[in-house]
């Protein structure tokens, strides 16, 4: 009968541990992404001549949600905060110079592309190789009809120093919202036309 | 599929503002740096909105095995293919039950041009037993360089068989009491078998073969070798599912007491049944759905089915006395069970005292994790592991063993014990 008596029972440990389970991974190429964001940024606040604590703030504030909740207003914010601060830093009526003003406009775009990828990309994703590259390629693309058009801003610019008068003014800001409009139109369209038409089916592929 | 229309994402209205403010402001203060900081985003906005996709792309997602081990890993292979170019496309896997994806891939990202197909797979690894779905895909994808967005759902793909890891079981072949016809265990009675029972006068009836020629020279009659009979055994297997204790292990390989039931019985099961024994399982939680004990390959597949559905879950003490009442008289029962809750340990001491086979194998875990809900935390389990303590003497004193499950001969002592005191004579009243 001794041998079935039950074994000495052993010494269990018992570890308690509090209750949350939750716990985040974020991936190092998301992270990427919101450095680059970060770092366009500091620079659009740091590129200004003068230094305004109100847009700074307001910068800032945008900037860290924009980081952080990019598919939100942070991004708004933080272009707000720059762009105000790029337009009171020299005083109002002030040129300031080409070395100044393109790295400001690359640093806001940087920013704004940046944030427009960071918003498809949570912290917690896997960045693949393949979007940061057709991403890259896109903006380099963007860039270069940009500076075309930087070119023939500045070229204009240089023939009219000078003679500019209130009808020549009159007309730029019927041109501006004249731009403004049609592209309002465009993007109304383009909105109007669905991405897909056709009813699902059982195996989740199109018909 | 089913998804939305195109709507614009924050960054359109954010370029949009910026442009119209910015070109308004140039002009009225005369400053064409103001349109220049800004024609970098005006210049991409027009070329992506001139460029942008219509059509969603189409997504199948599909794991590399349907049935996998705990512990083991296969991968997830996505295949996209796409009419025209997204810019970036947002894949949320959704999974259920107990899968993991340790290096990432239940959110990627990734874009994909116009008419081409993107494959990639990433690894899916099974943290316990049971069944994992793939409940389809949430995908988000993103056009014009995310100045529009679309949200869509693809269906459900499939689900994922997880099988208890079974610990390479083995016992010796001795039972307490041997059922059949034929099989591989030695029986009490004597019989066609190997064993050697002892060495007998011939009597009519025995067969030449048997005849024990050495003995019968020396002693001058005719002599017999008289062996034991091999037959099969019935093994029930009892699974005390009223109560889990311990984390189950997502990651760290830690489990619960219904981890440790559930594996010991897949192996315990997969050994006898390999014997040619017949296994029936009994779930206290399901105390009237019994599995009838079968032999053959076709009953393990049946009682993994059962165990990959198992769930903890209460039960009253006279649900469990009648499914145990209902268990076969000579079947060896093997109980599997943490030992954490009286109406088992009570209904089990009835079951002895009728004079049943029975070993408990404790499914109660080295090493447990437990959830502190707040200061009495520790103290109640004190209280938890006293009161366990004197359910297995109590089971003790009934002749029931309690053996901690150890894998391989766990049973094998009290296997031995069971069988000799079965064998040994009894005192009829």
């Amino acid at each position: 009968m001794s041998r079935l008596t039950s074994r000495p029972s052993r010494a269990r440990s018992v570890a308690f541990v509090p209750d949350w389970r939750e716990r985040r991974h974020w991936q190092p190429s998301a992270l990427v992404v919101r450095s680059v964001q970060a770092a366009a940024g500091i620079a659009v606040l740091l590129l200004p001549a003068g230094h305004h604590l109100i847009f700074e703030v307001i910068l800032l504030i945008g900037l860290v949600t924009a980081v952080v909740s990019p598919a939100r207003n942070g991004p708004g914010l933080a272009m707000i905060g720059g762009l105000a601060s790029w337009v009171v830093g020299d005083g109002t009526y002030h040129h300031p110079p080409v070395e100044r003003v393109l790295p400001f406009a690359f640093a806001l775009f940087v920013l704004w592309s940046a944030t427009a990828l960071a918003a498809a990309a949570p912290l917690d994703c896997i960045v693949r190789p393949e979007l940061v590259r057709h991403w890259l390629r896109q903006s380099a693309l963007g860039l270069l009809v940009a500076a075309v058009l930087i070119g023939l801003v500045y070229a204009i610019g240089a023939v009219t120093t000078g003679r500019s008068t209130p009808v020549l003014e009159f007309a730029g800001a019927l041109g501006v919202l004249l731009v403004v409009a049609v592209a309002a139109v465009i993007v109304a369209r383009t909105l109007r036309e669905g991405p897909d038409a056709d009813p699902p089916s059982s195996n989740g592929r199109r018909s | 599929m089913t998804g939305s229309t195109w709507q614009p994402a924050p960054a359109l209205s954010t370029a949009l503002g910026a442009i119209a403010t910015m070109g308004l402001l140039a002009v009225a203060l005369n400053r064409p740096d103001l349109v220049v900081v800004v024609l970098p985003i005006a210049a991409m906005s027009l070329l992506a909105l001139l460029r942008r996709a219509y059509r969603l792309p189409e997504v199948t997602v599909q794991a590399g095995a349907a049935t996998l081990l705990e512990g083991e890993s296969t991968f997830v292979h996505w295949h996209i293919s796409a009419e025209e170019t997204v810019d970036a496309l947002q894949l949320r896997l959704q999974l259920r039950g107990h899968l993991d994806q340790p290096e990432g891939g239940r959110l990627v990202v990734t874009s994909v041009l116009a008419g081409t197909q993107r494959r990639f797979g990433y690894r899916l690894v099974s943290t316990r037993w049971g069944r994992g779905y793939l409940d389809g895909v949430l995908l988000e994808a993103y056009t014009a360089m995310g100045l529009l967005r679309a949200v869509a759902l693809v269906p459900a793909t499939g689900s994922i068989r997880v099988l208890p890891l079974r610990e390479g079981f083995t016992a010796v072949d001795a039972v307490p009491v041997a059922a059949g016809v034929v099989g591989l265990h030695r029986s009490r009675r004597t019989g066609e078998g190997i064993d050697l029972a002892g060495v007998r006068p011939f009597t009519p009836g025995d067969r030449l073969h048997r005849i024990n020629w050495p003995v019968s020279t020396r002693t001058g009659a005719l002599h017999v070798t008289n062996t034991y009979s091999d037959r099969d055994a019935d093994v029930v297997l009892v699974l005390d599912t009223s109560v889990e204790v311990g984390e189950s292990g997502d990651g760290d390989r830690s489990s619960s007491s219904l981890d440790q039931a559930v594996r010991a019985a897949g192996a315990i099961a997969e050994h006898y049944l390999r014997n040619g024994d017949r296994v029936g399982l009994l779930d206290l939680s399901r105390p009237g759905r019994p599995i009838r004990s079968r032999a053959g390959r076709g009953q393990l597949d049946r009682l993994v089915e059962i165990l990959l559905e198992t769930r903890a879950g209460a039960v009253g003490q006279p649900a469990i006395e009648r499914a145990l009442s209902r268990i076969p008289v000579n079947a060896l029962v093997i109980v599997l069970s943490p030992l954490l809750s009286d109406e088992v340990g009570q209904a089990l001491a009835g079951l002895t005292r009728a004079g049943r086979s029975m070993i408990v194998v404790d499914t109660l875990p080295d090493r447990i994790e437990l959830t502190e809900l707040g200061q009495w935390t520790k103290l109640a389990w004190r209280v938890q592991l006293l009161r366990r303590d004197n359910l297995v003497a109590a089971l003790a004193a009934h002749g029931v063993p309690a053996v901690p499950w150890l894998g391989a001969g766990s049973l094998d002592a009290v296997l031995l014990g069971l069988s000799r005191l079965a064998a040994a004579p009894r005192l009829r009243r």
